[in-house]
This record gives structure tokens, sequence and C-alpha cells, in this order.
């Protein structure tokens, strides 16, 4: 199993990690570059999302445990350890089922 | 006046298959035969309930429900989904948007909308791809999310809207995609409620849709996970079909895949 550890929801459901995290993280799927410029300048690029220095070592664990730590929304944490786990991102795919797909298409 | 022909509940998720070969192919089988029983109807259009994974709808903008209204949609691809485009139905859409109007639900019309594979996973591998669509979305993102009661009245939208406005001719089919249980990234994460699943899913073939919504989201939630609120997609579903009952087509627990997924066709009304 992948995770282990989690707590990131108040009992409302509200997420608390400040939104300039959270904006980072949704913009990945949205602003074309931004997850190699998230690799390639990490610096740089959580700079320009205003992260404090505490956000940035959660962002570069990139562990379960220390997003949750920041209280990040649950999908987005997803999202992230998808976007930079090559093994969560062969899991959640369904890259086996294409051939069959397109056959009975 | 159109007619709701078929309508089913399913999961919108699949998973690598490895380790767990025989329960992915138990599910990949059950899509399947749910999309054959859904195509015996022979649907002209699907209307495809889901939420949204923050590829449209994330904390920038918080819309309770969307409905896409454009002519053909670009899946994300997400999960190494196809980026293959699906023809969508503006004619429908435009007729849901305005009943709903008159309904009392102001639903955010998207001219643009990305599918991602709570959309996209039914349609592959139920085989229903090459129909036109209406994305229907309910944000569960972000609280206040829409309670289970307004789902099921909005389930009553859709119907009118179908009977109401569209041709004759035009016959629609309801996927409501989501669930089971699953918590993700919250205490239990990974865990999987076979009750609750299994109860959801009997309430259903009961043409109990109604019980289960008056149940309240914080008690779905309890249930069945922070994910498993899905299920009011599912509850949707069966309320524009008038549902009075249904038949499981599959259920696996698939902890390793976080979550429990099944499927269930209505019986239309």
């Amino acid at each position: 199993m992948f995770f282990s550890i989690y707590l990131c929801l108040s009992e409302e459901g509200l997420t608390v990690a400040r939104y300039e995290v959270h904006r980072l993280i949704q913009n990945l799927t949205k602003v074309p570059g931004l997850l190699d410029r998230l690799s390639s300048e990490p610096e740089i690029v959580f700079n320009e999302y205003g992260l404090t220095d505490q956000e940035k070592q959660v962002l570069i664990e990139a562990s379960p445990p220390a997003l949750a730590s920041i209280q990040i929304h649950p999908i987005l944490q997803m999202l992230y350890l998808i976007a930079r786990n090559p093994s969560m991102a062969a899991q959640v795919s369904i890259r086996d089922y294409l051939a069959t797909i397109h056959k009975e298409a | 006046m159109g007619k709701i022909v078929a309508a089913c509940g399913v999961s919108h998720i699949l998973m690598s298959p490895h380790g767990c070969e025989a329960s992915a192919q138990n599910i990949v089988d059950g899509f399947k035969t749910l999309g054959e029983r859904l195509l015996a109807a022979k649907p002209d259009v699907v209307i495809v309930i889901s939420s949204d994974h923050m590829f449209n709808i994330d904390l920038a903008m918080q819309p309770r429900f969307v409905i896409g209204m454009s002519d053909q949609y670009t899946p994300v691809g997400d999960m190494d989904i196809p980026r293959i485009p699906v023809a969508g139905h503006r004619a429908l859409a435009e007729a849901i948007v305005k009943q709903a109007d008159q309904d009392g639900f102001d639903l955010c019309q998207a001219e643009e909308y990305a599918l991602d594979h709570g959309v996209m996973v039914p349609l592959l591998f139920m085989g229903l791809s090459h129909l036109p669509i209406v994305p229907l979305i309910v944000n569960i993102n972000t609280q206040p999310m829409p309670s289970a009661l307004r789902c099921l009245a909005l389930g009553e939208t859709l119907r009118q809207a179908v009977e109401t406005s569209l041709p004759v001719a035009t016959r629609v089919a309801v996927v409501g995609g989501g669930g089971l249980s699953h918590w993700l990234c919250v205490p239990r994460h990974g865990e999987v409620d076979e009750v609750f699943d299994h109860y959801t899913m009997d309430k259903l073939c009961n043409g109990e849709q109604a019980a289960l919504a008056q149940a309240g989201n914080a008690d779905i939630i309890e249930r069945g996970g922070n994910g498993g609120i899905e299920i009011v997609n599912w509850l949707m579903a069966a309320q524009a079909a008038h549902s009075s009952g249904g038949e499981k087509i599959f259920y696996e627990p698939m902890r390793s895949w976080f979550t429990g997924l099944g499927g269930v066709l209505y019986h239309v009304n």
C-alpha cells in the first residue's frame, strides 16, 4: 500500500492549507511546462507562487504524511503524488487495458 | 417528448491489474455487461453524472453543478486515457439548463469541459464512447457540497427536461458514476467498507434511492468515505429513471485500488 498516514480535513471537511500551495498543485495539470519546471527549477517556481519555506519542504519531500501535515486538499494530494511519483502514476492508470478497449472498439 | 430508456450507477475508475488480475477482469467484464445492457435499450444520447477530480473544477472556481453544453469534448488524458474526442449533445444540454432554471437550479454552463476519468472510464469500458453525451458534474470537492436530496431533485429535473423538451425519437441513457466506498487521503485511506457498498447497492436494487438520500451527506461520508459521497451521482441517475429497483451487475472490494467498485442496472419506469 502506497499510503499509510493521513490527516488533512477538519471535521467540517474544509481544507486549510494556504491557497498558494493549492494553486500551484492544481496548475500542474493546466499550465503547460509547469510540471517540468517544478523538476528543473523548483525554487523559482515555489517563489513565483509565494510559498513559505515549510511549504517548499513539504512539496520537495512529496510524501503522503508531508502533504497531509499542511492539510492539502485530498484530491490535490493525489494529483501531486501522481505527478511526482512514477510508480504511483503507473498504478493509477488504465494503460494495461488499452489494447482491449481498442480491440473491442 | 424524449424518453429515458436506460440508467445505471457504476464506479468510474480502474487501476493497474498487476497483482489482482482476476478481480480486475471481473470489473472489466462487469463494465462491459452493464454497457451491453444499456445499449440494448438503443439510446441516442447518454447523460453522464460524475464528480470532477480538480481538472476543471478546482479551488479557483467552485460551482455546485456544471453541465457541458458543447458539441464535442476532449478528455484530459489522466490515467493514460486516450485523448480521443467525444461528441456532445447540445440540444439535450440546453433542455436540461432551461428545466433546471425553472426548478431553481443554477447550473454552471460549460462550453469547454475536459473529461477526466470520472466520465471517460464508464464511457470507454461500457462501450458508450461512440454516443453523444451530456456531462453533468456534481462538485463534491468543497464544502458545502450539494446534498443527496438536492441531487435527487436534480435527477427529477433531468427527467422533466428529457420528457418535455426533446423530440419524440430521442432515447436517453443516464449513467451515475463514482464510488463505492473509499477514503482518499484522509484517515482510513485505502479502506473499503463492503457493508456500506452492499447496503447501498441493495437499497438501489430495491428502488430505495430516496431513503439513501434522506440519510444525508454526513452519514454517507461517515460510512462510505469522502470518496463514497460520489454515490449521490448514482442516486441522481436512479431518480431520473424513476427507478423501481435494479440488478447488481458486479462488485469487487479492491483494496489495492483503495476503493470498492460496483455497478447496478436500474429498472426504468
